[in-house]
């Protein structure tokens, strides 16, 4: 062992008596410290039989508290005890009198007892309502925010389709609309030359058809007529034509193709 | 207090009625936006004029009563109506015999959007029983199911009825197959009033004679019939019952008597009289009675024809120098004119639904069916010969009967009131004309 590491060692000896020293100090007084702090009671109470008069209590309880002290004795064998002079202004307690002093004092009690938990009720039953007001409160907030959210989520979602037709009309801004133009026209061709006009009404009545074209060209469902002629045969025939004129030609341009395939309406006049 | 706890409360609900009207603009500004926009397609008119249809052979167990099959009367009915086209199924390896066996993809690819198909049968006591079935090829669903038991001198007539609803089905207008017509014939001298289908099979005479015969009217149930013969060395307007064969004569008044028309009641006739001195248009009752002059006037006033609501009758008349036709009250009255166009109209004949009127035009020396249409006015030229004369509406207004000449002899010719389908209807020997179209419920055979 090196000196430096019995100067160390010393070191570390007197440092653990040192903390041996000062935990057993402060073991000691936390123990008196909490000895000192006793809780005091919690309450006090002072009974009284009466109402205080209006002297100083102070010549009532003198007698109890300084006593007059016994006269020496006499030297004759029957010695009478002196009076003393106050005891004939403080009337000695009588059993029934302290048995009614004693119920007084209970029944005193027992109304402060239930004054008290009267109080305690009250004080209950009001941090209860305030609870629940607090509840109600919380209630009430979390449907406002829940009908302002919904209310924000529609306008978000509005916003959100408006923003994807904004998307999709740019996208349908870059459709070739020559490309589009020559497709239409062989579709209407197609329609045109199945289409029977003589079985609509002279007064040429115009019609409104809705198509879904899938991605074969062909038409998916059956032709919806959305304004008729009022003629059932002018429209049987108009749908009869959409149906003949199937499959359609698509275009290979991606675009073009897309635009093709969403809803396409169909406006007749069959007598041109 | 209890005013500052009022106040909150009216501020509370002003908060929230503002929110709320807020809420509601921004979510109107949203939709109002305009949506996304589809794609229209404009299509005005059309060029298909005919509903492509497949007929096909049905399965015949006895031996057809006629030499035309069931099947082909059917689509030369439809064929001839002009507004049919029938898709020639014979390179067809298998035809179906019911409706389940149908491949609509075979048919789709034929462009066929109807298709008739099924059977004949021998039923009991010697009838024969027809059931047909006409699918839909466009929406693959079935539109008619037909069965008749009717005896063999009726397959004709059931081919008819059938080629009648298909019509009806596909047009929304009845057909005029199952009608019948009556025309006059020549041969050598002799002259014939016959009824026939109105293809002009089962001809059956109603009367002969070595004289003439002109003016067949049918009476508007079918029941009888007014023609006018020479038989007696001069014109008489006879009324002849087509079940019992009894005739009458109703006009055989001084000088000619002739152009007999019916009033839609059926009770009685206009007839062109040349009673007073000239041609004059008079009513008489179908018994005979009642004679009424309807026209007076110094002008050939002749070819009676009443309108269909019975109110009024037109005629051709020459009182504006050239040959026109002319309309006058029922009970008389004066004649207005109704053509205007060319220089020549005679002939006038309604259609039963009174939408059109049909008249011989003479245009540049040839004698055509013209159809006038009575709502718009337009007049068009249907026929193509030179001396087509005696047009005569088919009961459902869509077809025109006229006699025309071919070959310098008097036949039977059919033209649709749009003019695209024309048709000659007979190629029976001997000199055809006068036809004359009957109700749509004809007699019974």
């Amino acid at each position: 062992m090196s000196p430096h590491d019995q100067v160390i060692r010393k070191r570390a000896a007197i440092l653990s008596v040192l903390m041996h020293v000062l935990l057993f100090c402060s073991m000691v007084f936390m123990v008196d410290w909490k000895a000192v702090h006793v809780t005091p009671s919690v309450m006090e109470a002072t009974l009284w039989d009466s109402l205080p008069s209006k002297q100083p209590a102070k010549s009532v309880v003198k007698p109890i508290v300084k006593p007059v002290e016994p006269p020496p004795p006499a030297p004759e064998p029957e010695p009478t005890p002196p009076t003393p002079k106050p005891s004939e202004k403080v009337v000695a307690p009588t059993p029934q009198v302290k048995q009614a002093e004693q119920a007084a004092d209970i029944a005193l009690k027992m109304q402060e007892d239930e004054k008290k938990r009267l109080q305690e009720e009250d004080k209950k039953k009001a941090l209860e309502q305030k609870k629940q007001e607090e509840k109600l409160k919380k209630i009430q907030e979390a449907l406002r925010k829940q009908e302002e959210e919904d209310k924000l989520k529609k306008i978000q979602d509005a916003l959100r389709q408006q923003d994807m037709d904004a998307q999709q009309s740019a996208a349908a801004a870059a459709v070739d609309p020559s490309v589009l133009a020559y497709y239409m026209g062989l579709m209407k061709r197609k329609i045109t030359s199945s289409m029977n006009a003589g079985l609509c009404p002279v007064s040429n009545p115009e019609l409104l058809v809705d198509i879904q074209m899938t991605n074969s060209g062909d038409i998916s469902g059956m032709p919806k007529m959305v304004k008729g002629s009022g003629d059932a045969v002018c429209d049987d025939a108009v749908v009869r034509a959409v149906l003949a004129a199937k499959p359609f030609d698509l275009p290979d341009d991606p675009a073009v193709r897309r635009k093709m395939l969403d809803q396409i309406r169909l406006k007749f006049k069959p007598r041109g | 207090m209890i005013k500052i706890e009022m106040m909150n409360t009216v501020v509370k609900h002003l908060y929230h009625a503002f929110g709320h009207v807020f809420f509601a603009i921004a979510l109107m500004w949203v939709t109002a936006l305009p949506a996304r926009a589809a794609l229209e397609l404009e299509i005005s008119g059309g060029s298909a004029i005919q509903i492509p249809i497949a007929i096909l052979p049905m399965a015949e167990s006895a031996s057809p009563p006629s030499t035309s099959r069931l099947h082909d009367i059917i689509s030369n009915d439809l064929r001839g109506s002009g507004m049919f086209r029938i898709i020639n199924t014979s390179g067809m390896p298998a035809l179906p015999t019911s409706a389940s066996q149908i491949k609509y993809t075979d048919w789709t690819a034929l462009k066929a959007q109807g298709l008739s198909l099924g059977e004949v049968q021998q039923a009991a006591n010697g009838n024969i029983k027809v059931s047909v079935q006409v699918m839909d090829v466009l929406r693959q669903t079935a539109l008619l199911q037909l069965t008749y038991t009717v005896s063999p001198s009726q397959y004709r007539h059931v081919a008819h009825l059938i080629a009648d609803q298909i019509y009806e089905k596909f047009t929304g207008q009845p057909g005029a197959f199952a009608t019948r017509i009556a025309y006059v014939t020549k041969v050598g001298k002799r002259f014939t009033l016959q009824i026939a289908d109105y293809d002009g099979f089962n001809a059956q005479t109603l009367v002969s004679s070595n004289e003439p015969i002109i003016s067949p009217a049918w009476s508007p149930d079918g029941s009888k019939m007014a023609y006018v013969s020479f038989e007696k060395k001069k014109p008489i307007v006879f009324v002849q019952s087509l079940y019992t064969g009894e005739r009458k004569i109703v006009a055989n008044f001084k000088g000619n008597n002739s152009a007999p028309a019916w009033s839609p009641d059926g009770n009685k006739l206009a007839v062109v009289l040349t009673y007073g001195a000239n041609s004059q248009i008079y009513t008489i009752s179908a018994d005979g009675s009642n004679l009424q002059q309807i026209t007076k006037s110094s002008a050939i006033d002749t070819e009676p024809a009443f309108s269909p609501d019975g109110s009024a009758i037109y005629f051709s008349s020459d009182r504006g120098g050239r040959p026109q036709i002319y309309k006058v009250s029922a009970t008389g009255g004066t004649p207005t004119r109704v053509t205007f166009e060319g220089g020549y109209n005679v002939s006038p004949r309604f259609s039963p639904d009174g939408k059109y009127l049909a008249y011989i035009r003479n245009d540049g020396g040839a004698f055509k069916v013209a159809v006038q249409d009575l709502g718009t006015g337009d007049v068009k030229l249907l026929s193509t010969g030179s001396q087509d004369e005696s047009p005569s509406f088919a009961p459902n207004a869509r077809t025109i009967m006229y006699a025309t000449r071919v070959g310098g002899k008097g036949t039977l010719a059919t033209v649709t009131v749009d003019g695209l389908v024309r048709q000659r209807l007979s190629e029976a020997g001997g000199d055809i004309r006068e036809p004359a179209w009957g109700p749509a419920q004809a007699a019974p055979k």
